[in-house]
């Protein structure tokens, strides 16, 4: 694959790459470090790469990638208060800058749906890993139960039935969490 | 016959539910259950509202650094490709 091909490449799921990790490990430091590191191992196996695949083997790199790291930290999602704020500040400016002054909602009801999100994001975090793991591809990369079945090697099936109880368990974890803030 | 079916059964067998995956005698026993329990619709509107949050969830950027880190990378690393 030439440079430029494969700097095109970077460009158009370089997004789709660092969300996921993120969400994986949600610190964002970690999610630069695994992004870089997916992008140049990708560059190192060109001879490898084909463009109709491509896709599907950044994610599964960048999961094994995220996979390792959370091994050596024992499988915790780090959430340290730090890394969340970063992720809120990151997250605001950008929506900030999307949304025009006429569609924002009140401010109150701002601050609820960012309250909500903000739950949400922590009890993604608590998921155990092969849940967070089809919920962030499902819902974050926005990728088909067939894609994900690809990117991790899996029967859709089980893709599917991972993804059903994943979603459980965030409500499970969001009910406790909203019974806890309403305390 | 559409067998009645506990509340237990329908917080179990909601994100299936709503994705449209279960049979259609199971699908019409959770309707018919949740429109006459309260907790279960409930139960209902929170998924709903957790599926509304997800499709609205930020999605930060990625930091410019990425690309250009791996440009240079790329750049000093140059491949002998077709």
């Amino acid at each position: 694959m030439l440079e430029e091909t494969f700097l095109n490449l970077v460009k158009q799921y370089q997004a789709q790459i660092y969300q996921c990790a993120l969400y994986l490990l949600n610190n964002p430091d970690d999610a630069k470090d695994v992004t870089q590191e997916t992008f140049i191992k990708a560059w190192n196996y060109n001879t490898e790469l084909r463009l109709e695949t491509v896709h599907s083997w950044l994610l599964k790199c960048t999961n094994n990638l995220c996979i390792d790291l959370l091994r050596r930290r024992n499988f915790q999602a780090p959430l340290a208060t730090g890394d969340i704020e970063e992720i809120e500040m990151l997250a605001h400016y950008q929506h900030e800058g999307t949304v025009s002054e006429s569609s924002n909602p009140l401010p109150e009801a701002r601050c609820i749906k960012l309250e909500r999100q903000r739950l949400v994001r922590q009890a993604i975090a608590q998921l155990p890993l092969h849940f967070r793991t089809v919920i962030v591809m499902h819902e974050i990369n926005e990728l088909s139960f067939d894609e994900i079945a690809e990117t991790l090697n899996q029967p859709i099936g089980t893709v599917k039935s991972n993804t059903f109880r994943a979603k459980k368990k965030l409500r499970e974890i969001l009910r406790n969490l909203y019974e806890e803030v309403n305390r | 016959m559409i067998q009645a079916i506990r509340c237990e059964q329908v917080h179990s067998a909601l994100e299936e539910y709503l994705d449209d995956e279960l049979n259609a005698d199971a699908q019409v026993a959770i309707k018919t259950h949740i429109a006459a329990c309260q907790d279960c619709q409930n139960e209902l509107d929170l998924a709903h509202e957790i599926g509304d949050i997800l499709k609205e969830i930020p999605k930060p950027k990625p930091p410019a650094a990425i690309f250009d880190q791996v440009a240079v990378y790329v750049q000093s690393h140059p491949k002998l490709t077709a």
